[in-house]
């Protein structure tokens, strides 16, 4: 939930007010409260008058922060990878970028030549003319259903038409299309799972996935909720619902939506979520039996991953943001992909931002928004560290590598200076890359680009009116990145503080810019290829 | 007996002198008895920088837009070309750790010693506090050894990197950022400089 700055700082009143033993004291202890008019009574009663008169003022930005719409998305899935991509409302239809969604899938091209746009697809091409509900494909009239749209260049199809097309210009790739989920199935991956409530002493649900997984965990009263946002999660049977004869645990449920597939566990009591056998498996346990619970093979406390901060309010952060220690894993590579890095992690605390505050949890906050923002722009992401983990910068090398990343972005936070700070390598740019690179220089081959790029980044944060300094230094891992890479240090902002560090509204803008420079930047980025 | 006239007066003259004498010390000693006995100094005693008094450049780090700045100032310079780099560094962090600094660096950091080769690599040995001390963050981390590098290289012309130490040890980073593995070259400072 967004809260608008007029409620934080209701909200933040009333924590001072808390913060006040004397003052709490006088309001609720007092003995004289029952008795004649009193100092002290008086003080309450004013106090409360003033709170229910800045209640009232501030109520209306109450349900307009909270009826925010969600952004529609269509995830799709494919072998390789996974990644979102924003549906637009058209006179009633939904719409969709074709070009980006074919993007990470294969080679794709497409221009306009006057009123039609032209589409290059590996072997197949397609003809789509603005306004026309028709559209061939390999010689083959497609019937769109509603008309063909072009902005800005792109070429928007209606969702609804979406398996007609696939048909044509993916006909060796089998896709299963859900289209009230917006959920696009390619290739016929799908996420199995299962579930069995151990029943003892103190009681377990415990899910098997067929894969790896790495769910938004949320806890509500009487149910938790996963959200599956990458994992191309499917039901588990022909019903949606299992239901189990357990006095806690009733039933979990498989729904879809928004690009999201979620499971949720209806429950009478608060749980935990345990992560082992490499993410394949969660035990939920309830909260007051973890301490006697016999640990997991790997136990990795699983709390909730909250995507930000309480905005306004450093001092109340958790120490450690996500507590779900995954080992990193790899996408393979394909097309383009950007690696956004959280630095530090786990035992690497990075430096203090404020005296609860580390930079390692600002640097995933900042790597999560990133992550979200580039996703949303239909740019596949992969984060480096997802969880309170320790990297090494060797190992990071390696993952980032390995990867095969058209961008390598790192993120840093500071409390000393203001803006951002856009740091590239202080190597001496070569010519070309070579089949072998130098591990010590990898970078090297690189460089020009990850300074172009640099270059932009640094134009469109000084046009959102954020300082930004663009230096060249020696930071690990940046030397040893065979991709264009950028360590991106984001401090403090202009008014605000560390609380303004943390805000949502600076992690927006931030990270916005930095998603609109690396999709314009698409055009001057390696594409891995398939099988590479 | 008869005593002259003249030793009467000699001796008159030399008691008046021992009464004054007398009063004069006792003035002295009841003086210095009034000044407050002085605190004890447990700071180690430097070796006096014996050398005239010479201008020396700094290029002093200013965090608002991220550059060095060039300023000049006189200070006593030895001429042996290790120690003269020392006395230039603690030139530096003096004006670093000066109240309302550009790019304020911990008080209690120092510098070890200096040494230099002649492959233009000159190695500073800087004490724990310049590293423990020191606020973490990439750009700061860079001004301070670009401030380093630039400042020794202006007053010592072969130097073309250097190698920090601390404490005589080698660290991975300055404060979590800035990588000291390796040495850092003369032409990554010059970005820097305004």
């Amino acid at each position: 939930m967004r809260w608008s700055s007029g409620t934080r700082w209701l909200a933040g009143r009333l924590d001072q007010l808390r913060a006040r033993p004397k003052l709490a004291e006088e309001m609720s202890c007092s003995p004289f409260l029952g008795n004649a008019p009193t100092r002290s009574r008086r003080g309450a009663s004013l106090l409360g008058a003033g709170l229910l008169v800045l209640a009232l003022w501030f109520a209306p930005e109450l349900p307009v922060a909270q009826s925010q719409p969600e952004q529609k998305q269509l995830t799709v899935y494919t072998s390789q990878t996974s990644y979102s991509l924003p549906v637009v409302n058209r006179e009633g239809q939904e719409y969709i970028g074709l070009l980006e969604l074919l993007e990470p899938v294969g080679a794709v091209s497409g221009k306009f030549e006057r009123n039609i746009w032209k589409l290059r697809f590996g072997n197949h091409q397609g003809q789509f003319t603005l306004g026309s509900s028709k559209c061939k494909v390999n010689k083959t009239e497609v019937d769109l259903n509603a008309p063909f749209l072009g902005e800005n260049g792109r070429g928007l199809v209606p969702l609804h038409a979406l398996p007609q097309l696939l048909a044509q210009i993916l006909p060796d790739h089998p896709f299963d299309f859900h289209e009230p989920a917006r959920r696009l199935f390619l290739d016929k991956v799908g996420l199995r799972y299962g579930a069995e409530v151990r029943t003892g002493a103190t009681g377990q649900l415990v899910i098997t996935f067929s894969a790896p997984v790495n769910p938004f965990i949320a806890t509500e009263p009487g149910r938790l909720r996963m959200v599956f946002r990458h994992e191309p999660l499917l039901p588990a049977g022909p019903g949606d619902t299992l239901k189990f004869n357990d006095k806690l645990i009733s039933s979990l449920a498989f729904s879809e939506s928004n690009g999201n597939a979620e499971l949720t566990v209806n429950t009478r009591e608060a749980l935990m979520a345990f992560f082992s056998a490499d993410g394949k498996t969660i035990t939920l346990t309830p909260t007051n039996a973890v301490t006697a619970v016999a640990a997991p093979t790997q136990p990795q406390a699983q709390t909730q991953t909250p995507s930000q901060l309480p905005s306004g309010n450093a001092a109340n952060v958790p120490h450690d943001l996500s507590a779900v220690a995954k080992p990193p894993s790899l996408p393979p590579p394909r097309g383009f992909l950007v690696v956004v890095d959280a630095a530090h992690g786990g035992e690497d605390t990075g430096g203090a931002i404020s005296d609860k505050l580390a930079e390692k949890q600002v640097d995933l906050l900042f790597a999560r928004r990133l992550s979200s923002e580039l996703q949303t722009r239909g740019i596949a992401c992969h984060l480096l560290r997802d969880a309170d983990t320790t990297i090494s910068p060797e190992q990071r090398t390696a993952l980032a590598n390995a990867a095969v990343p058209s961008l390598y972005l790192a993120l840093h936070a500071t409390a000393s200076g203001t803006g951002v700070h856009v740091v590239t390598s202080n190597l001496a740019p070569t010519r070309a890359a070579a089949a072998f690179l130098p591990w010590d220089t990898a970078q090297a081959a690189f460089v020009a680009t990850s300074r172009a790029v640099a270059d932009d980044l640094t134009t469109e944060l000084l046009k959102h009116d954020i300082p930004t300094f663009e230096i060249s230094a020696s930071l690990a891992p940046l030397n040893t990145i065979a991709a264009p890479a950028l360590a991106i240090e984001v401090a403090l902002p202009p008014a605000g503080g560390v609380a303004g560090l943390t805000s949502a509204s600076y992690e927006q803008s931030v990270s916005g810019a930095i998603a609109s420079v690396v999709s314009a930047a698409r055009g001057r980025l390696p594409h891995a290829r398939a099988g590479k | 007996m008869i005593v002259s006239r003249k030793l009467l007066v000699a001796v008159l003259l030399l008691t008046i002198a021992v009464l004054g004498l007398g009063i004069y010390v006792w003035h002295l000693g009841r003086s210095a008895s009034q000044i407050p006995p002085q605190a004890a100094d447990a700071r180690p005693v430097s070796p006096p920088i014996a050398g005239p008094p010479t201008s020396v450049i700094l290029f002093v780090p200013n965090d608002d837009d991220a550059r060095l700045v060039k300023e000049q100032v006189t200070i006593a310079l030895p001429p042996a070309s290790s120690e003269r780099g020392r006395e230039i560094l603690k030139a530096l962090l003096a004006r670093c750790q000066a109240q309302g600094s550009p790019h304020p660096i911990d008080a209690a950091a120092g510098i070890n010693g200096v040494y230099l080769t002649d492959s233009g690599l000159a190695v500073v040995d800087a004490n724990a506090a310049f590293a423990e001390g020191h606020r973490s963050g990439i750009l700061v981390e860079e001004l301070t050894l670009a401030s380093v590098t630039e400042t020794l290289a202006a007053n010592l012309p072969n130097v073309t990197r250097v190698k920090f130490l601390i404490d005589g040890k080698e660290r991975t980073t300055l404060a979590g950022h800035a990588d000291l593995s390796d040495a850092y070259e003369l032409a990554a400072a010059a970005q820097l400089v305004k």
